[in-house]
């Protein structure tokens, strides 16, 4: 399978570095610029599969200050995945947690900096970001479609099936009726 | 001349966005200077109503005549029409949408006659629905039930009606005249009908209109013959409306009414250009709007349109694929082949366009192996689906020769002749002609394609549609109506005195 990561990078010294790990192996690395689509292959061979994408190069010394205010600061945002060419929904991505490597000096003044952060999609630490867990490759498409009407009908509870029916597509079957149809037709 | 002008809409539509032409019209009439009051019954009957009682009047207005419509109802019609009568108006416009608002217009019309003898004038493609031997809006017009009717582009013969010009193109019969330049048209007026009064999915949107025809002339669709000219605007000019509309309605979501967004491709682009910029300046505008869109051929359409696209803000695409083989589509008069298919549905599947794919099955040239590939590209782009690059697929009611198309005008050339000649249909309600309607017909030069094998094949790609997980939308709708269509041909065809001859249409 093919997994494309979309992302931004702000230079500081130099680029942002991600490196790509599915099950705790890693796949690739690759530099982030001002836009980057990136291309790693990988495999979803488990039944559950974690994959993460590790912010691998920030040091303290990326973050540039002078006379104590910041005059440049390397980060990096997520903007969406691909899996083979097919970009997946956001929820993808916001669904997942980002584990910052806090630094020794931001620890200090802020203690109580949480350990990870949901939809974190902005990166001023180095740290890793983890996808849900991704079923089997066999099965990843169908679980991936109903994850994505299972969204739709959360956001949209309380709207009548009726019309939310005509807007989404029924997955409903129908043979009942075909059959009816048929028999009147003789087929 | 009129001062006080009562606008209704007809149900059945979508309550999703306030109804295009009360918005359109309402623009025209302030133009004008006539004061009106916008009475949407579709979006009242739906807030109205229990949700039981409110399905049992859509499936009658959309599938099946013959229910009987809940006391409920005829109360909340009384009370309506009541209304409407009390605010003294010098005119009444009916809007009749499509063929699913003309059961809902007749009803109200013949009340609202009993009670007012007020100047009536109605429009709407709801109008030309097939009616008896003639269209629902000619019946209307002979009993005298309405004073004047529309047809053709709106905007023009209203704005001629309000001024007085009561000979003019497109009223009462008067052969139409499309509208030259689609930027002299007001801006749509939405302070009557607010887009956040509406029961939008995801946020409140508005239409908007940035064409009219359709730069392809496919010979089963009627859109050439209601406008032979393709009129466009300024791509530049659309995104000005909806900024403007975004500012003044708070509205991100449009859909364009258009038959096809991309009919001129450099002012398509102009149109993306435009709207990505307005999203620099404004970092709070985050239009996503939806249309019926042409796939074209890979050359054509270049990858960056559909990077723009996406960045403009593009969510949905209805697109008329009609079917898998290049064969059909070919004879159809379409111009993307199998190839130029993959390439949309790729671009589409990387930036995150959503489809909505129309589908024709039973076209007078397709064959067996055409049916056998319309079932292997179920297959081959359930992927696709699962991805949600195709959103929702409709198989539709089977090949009708509909009123005004190319199939209609030319079947002698085609060989398309009646396959029962001799079919009289027993009293099919006037309403219900519309399903039955340009459906009698056998191409000689592909004698196989009954009406029965349509059936047979319209149901398979159901079955295996069904089967792959593709959701359908309106599925159970469709099938009602087949089953209707079905039962009037296989069992309520005779012999007799009265009746409508599908071949004399």
């Amino acid at each position: 399978m093919k997994l494309t990561i979309i992302a931004k990078g702000i230079y500081s010294i130099d680029w942002p570095k991600i490196e790509i790990s599915v099950n705790n192996q890693v796949v690739g690395t690759g530099v982030v610029n001002e836009y980057s689509e990136l291309d790693f292959e990988f495999e979803l061979d488990r039944v559950e599969n974690q994959v993460c994408i590790h912010y691998i190069n920030k040091k303290e010394h990326h973050t540039v200050q002078h006379n104590n205010v910041i005059i440049s600061d390397q980060s990096l945002t997520l903007i969406g995945i691909r899996i083979d060419d097919i970009l997946l929904n956001n929820w993808i991505v916001t669904e997942g947690y980002y584990y910052p490597n806090y630094f020794e000096g931001f620890k200090e003044q802020v203690p109580d900096a949480p350990k990870k952060l949901h939809s974190q999609l902005i990166w001023h630490f180095p740290g890793k970001f983890e996808l849900p867990i991704l079923p089997h490759k066999d099965t990843f498409w169908h679980w991936y479609r109903n994850q994505r009407r299972y969204v739709h009908a959360e956001a949209h509870k309380g709207k009548d099936d009726y019309r939310d029916e005509a807007y989404i597509g029924s997955l409903t079957n129908h043979q009942d009726l075909i059959n009816q149809i048929k028999k009147l037709i003789n087929v | 001349m009129y001062k006080n002008v009562a606008f209704i809409t007809c149900p059945s539509q979508e309550v999703e966005r306030p109804p295009a032409a009360a918005a359109a019209l309402a623009g025209v009439m302030q133009r004008n200077g006539v004061d009106y009051k916008i009475y949407d019954l579709n979006l009242l009957i739906y807030h109205t109503l229990s949700n039981d009682d409110w399905l049992q009047c859509e499936k009658k207005w959309r599938v099946d005549i013959d229910l009987v419509l809940p006391t409920t109802f005829y109360q909340w019609l009384d009370k309506t029409i009541d209304n409407i009568v009390a605010n003294q108006h010098d005119l009444i416009c009916l809007s009749v949408f499509s063929k699913f608002s003309t059961r809902f217009a007749d009803i109200l019309i013949q009340q609202l006659r009993v009670k007012t003898s007020v100047t009536v004038i109605a429009g709407g493609q709801g109008l030309s629905t097939p009616y008896g031997d003639s269209v629902f809006g000619r019946m209307l017009y002979d009993k005298k039930l309405v004073d004047y009717v529309v047809s053709g582009d709106g905007e023009l013969v209203f704005d001629n009606f309000l001024k007085g010009i009561k000979n003019c193109p497109g009223l009462n019969w008067e052969p139409t005249e499309q509208i030259a330049d689609l930027d002299n048209i007001p801006y749509p007026v939405f302070d009557q009908i607010e887009p956040d009064k509406y029961v939008y999915h995801r946020d409140p949107g508005i239409y908007i209109t940035a064409s009219r025809g359709c730069v392809r002339k496919c010979k089963f669709c009627d859109v050439p013959h209601r406008w032979p000219k393709y009129r466009y605007r300024k791509g530049s000019d659309v995104a000005d409306e909806i900024y403007t509309q975004y500012q003044k309605y708070k509205v991100q979501v449009i859909q364009f009414t258009d038959s096809v967004i991309n009919g001129v491709l450099p002012e398509f682009e102009n149109l993306l250009d435009s709207l990505i910029e307005y999203k620099e300046q404004d970092s709070n505008f985050l239009p996503s709007w939806l249309s019926q869109f042409n796939i074209r051929r890979q050359k054509d359409m270049p990858e960056r349109f559909y990077e723009k696209m996406a960045r403009s803000g593009a969510s949905v695409l209805v697109c008329g694929v009609e079917h898998a083989s290049w064969n059909i589509r070919e004879a159809m008069g379409k111009e993307f082949n199998n190839e130029d298919l993959d390439y949309h549905i790729r671009m589409c599947a990387k930036y995150g366009l959503a489809n909505v794919f129309l589908m024709f099955i039973g076209y007078p040239t397709e064959t067996l192996e055409d049916h056998k590939e319309m079932l292997d590209f179920l297959d081959r782009y359930q992927v696709y689906m699962l991805a949600g690059t195709i959103m929702v697929i409709r198989w539709g009611y089977t090949g009708s020769l509909d009123h005004g198309s190319r199939l209609e005008l030319h079947q002698d050339q085609m060989s398309i002749v009646p396959e029962w000649p001799d079919l009289k249909l027993m009293s099919v309600e006037g309403h219900n002609q519309d399903w039955i309607y340009g459906r009698n017909w056998i191409n000689l030069n592909n004698p196989s394609l009954t009406f029965q094998e349509r059936i047979k094949r319209r149901l398979e790609v159901q079955e295996r549609s069904e089967q792959l997980g593709y959701p359908v939308t309106r599925a159970r709708e469709e099938l009602e109506i087949l089953k209707i269509m079905c039962d009037t041909y296989y069992h309520k065809k005779m012999p007799t005195e009265k009746i409508e001859e599908l071949g004399d249409h």
